[in-house]
């Protein structure tokens, strides 16, 4: 009955796997990034839609958007007539610490969201993990994950470390991935598409999606600009935004490209071709060509076969990850390749000190060094699980184990956690 | 490798994001591989992709990273294919009965052939010939046993050579109502 012997059934299983096309999937990682920035399992979310479901879904979605509003008094357990108490609601899509959004003028409908089945994970003991974001002024900001059962709670902590008081600045109703500061506030990815931005007073503004931007707006970063502020990565303008919250600007970008990052000149900016950013994985990890263009003088010169990414650097335009290492921007645009460790964050953004990590391997507690670049002298070592390193200057800040640790010379400050 | 970009002990979430998404394209070709449909595929991937983040604090070890993913991603692809083995399929590739016997007409007759095993066997099979994964990377993906991943393995490619035999014997019924 078995005309096929083993060794050629093998090789030709091995054919087969080898050759079978996956086709092209254009859209899985924008749905599944997404899918992370805004609905991690705990909210209902079309970025969590199987692509088959999708379409009938929609017409589910509508039904369910008509029943909400039908139904709209017995899901808030009020009395209240049905109609405009579906569109009064504030824009509330952060909850501020005792101080209310200070964009009033873009309500949004509270609909109702179904929330997921039984709960597997119920027995799960309440759990915070936290992780350092940056400085705002003299605070080390924190973000601080609760996990209740099956649900996450974000909350966003600072502290002053000379003071050692713990704040909590907002308590997050999104569920956000990535947070940027520049130092005075900080800004991320709101769940309706736009961009919330908490300023230095605390106070929240919710900055709209632009009409027409595509659906992942925001969702590719929101880099600190030269002098605070932010940029939207992969914005087909320029989108600035205010350090503030108070605006976003919108400058025209030449056609066919897209935003990537700024540069340490508030001038000139890093653009790819808007086939790079659309590319499967665009803006996530992919190669991209990489052109520096003038904001003033419109001059747009390539820079680079291709980039990965593009991060700050203290002494010039920017730094630039390729295949082969790492490439220096000058401000003509020429491009010279330097040694640099993969990791930024373990360097202070003046590059004069380093943290030293021994075992890079390791997850578990370690002795780690806080060295000078220029010398190598070690300034201070201490015991710690490295986590993501924040820096203000040449003092480093990190979550390890239940502490706050504050690295500024050879002076070790340890903060408890909340 | 992500070992090469996201370093160990630094698992935040900026970086369990930035490793999912590097995932994904090798992610969608295992899937594809154990489902062998590039549209169940990629529901496959994002519904991985969407576990291992609400799991994200599972993953203690980065050099461990590939193979936790892949491990939820089999999971979800055994649990696709454990409901298409329940429901009819709904997409078949027909027989070919041109008389074409190039490449193609063989893929489509080994592909019919492995979606006749039962859905361990055909995730096994992927794992094996797809992934090319030795038997115990197999049996940590799947979490069995490393003797019951080569029986199943070896049953595997009897049920598939038995599969096959049926699929000529199919398509030579084809051709001969055709003449």
């Amino acid at each position: 009955m078995n005309d096929v012997n083993q060794p050629d059934l093998e090789l030709r299983l091995r054919d087969h796997y080898r050759t079978l096309d996956a086709g092209s999937s254009h859209d899985l990682a924008a749905r599944v990034a997404e899918g992370l920035n805004r609905a991690p399992g705990r909210r209902w979310s079309p970025f969590r839609m199987p692509r088959r479901t999708a379409a009938a879904a929609a017409i589910g979605v509508a039904a369910l958007a008509v029943l909400a509003v039908l139904t709209a008094p017995l899901w808030f357990g009020q009395a209240t007539p049905v109609g405009p108490a579906a569109s009064s609601s504030p824009t509330a899509t952060l909850v501020a610490s005792g101080s209310p959004s200070s964009s009033p003028s873009f309500p949004l409908a509270e609909t109702p969201t179904p929330t997921p089945g039984p709960a597997k994970c119920a027995s799960d003991q309440p759990t915070t993990y936290y992780s350092a974001v940056g400085w705002r002024g003299t605070r080390v900001v924190v973000l601080a994950d609760h996990f209740v059962g099956c649900d996450l709670h974000q909350e966003i902590l600072s502290v002053d470390p000379a003071v050692g008081q713990w704040r909590s600045d907002s308590v997050l109703s999104d569920i956000v991935v990535t947070l940027s500061t520049d130092g005075s506030s900080i800004a991320m990815p709101s769940n309706d598409g736009g961009i919330l931005v908490i300023d230095a007073s605390d106070k929240q503004h919710h900055i709209p999606q632009p009409g027409g931007a595509p659906q992942d707006f925001a969702a590719y970063g929101l880099p600190v600009l030269q002098g605070g502020g932010y940029l939207v990565t992969g914005g087909q303008k320029l989108y600035r935004v205010a350090s503030d919250g108070s605006r976003m600007t919108a400058d025209p970008l030449p056609a066919g490209y897209v935003a990537v990052a700024p540069t340490s000149d508030p001038d000139l900016f890093i653009l790819t071709r808007t086939e790079d950013a659309q590319q499967a994985y665009g803006l996530v990890g992919t190669d991209f060509r990489p052109y520096l263009w003038n904001l003033r003088t419109g001059v747009l010169k390539q820079v680079a076969s291709a980039a990965t990414t593009v991060e700050k650097s203290p002494n010039s335009l920017a730094y630039l990850s390729v295949g082969t290492g790492w490439l220096s921007l000058a401000a003509d645009g020429s491009a010279t390749p330097i040694t640099r460790s993969a990791w930024g964050d373990r360097i202070s953004p003046d590059g004069s000190r380093n943290i030293y990590v021994p075992d890079l391997s390791s997850a578990g507690v370690q002795t780690v060094e806080l060295r000078e670049t220029a010398t190598g002298r070690v300034l201070a070592k201490l015991q710690v699980a490295l986590g993501p390193v924040v820096w203000k200057g040449d003092v480093a800040a990190m979550v390890s184990g239940t502490d706050l640790v504050i690295l500024d010379g050879s002076t070790v400050t340890r903060v408890p956690l909340p | 490798m992500l070992d090469m970009t996201i370093e160990a002990g630094a698992q935040t979430d900026h970086d369990v994001r930035a490793l999912l998404l590097a995932r994904l394209p090798d992610a969608h070709k295992l899937a594809n591989w154990i489902l062998h449909d590039p549209v169940a595929a990629e529901d496959a991937v994002q519904e991985a992709a969407l576990l291992a983040w609400d799991r994200r604090r599972s993953l203690r070890d980065v050099a461990s990273a590939d193979a936790w993913f892949d491990r939820i991603l089999v999971n979800v692809c055994r649990g696709e294919l454990r409901r298409r083995s329940r429901r009819p399929a709904i997409t078949e590739i027909e027989p070919t009965t041109d008389g074409t016997h190039g490449s193609l007409a063989d893929r489509d007759e080994l592909t019919r052939a492995i979606r006749r095993l039962v859905p361990d066997e055909q995730l096994l099979l992927a794992l094996r010939f797809g992934r090319d994964l030795t038997v115990p990377a197999i049996a940590a993906a799947t979490r069995m046993r490393e003797g019951t991943v080569k029986s199943r393995l070896h049953s595997a490619l009897e049920h598939l050579r038995a599969a096959l035999e049926a699929e000529r014997r199919a398509e030579r019924r084809a051709e001969e109502s055709m003449r």
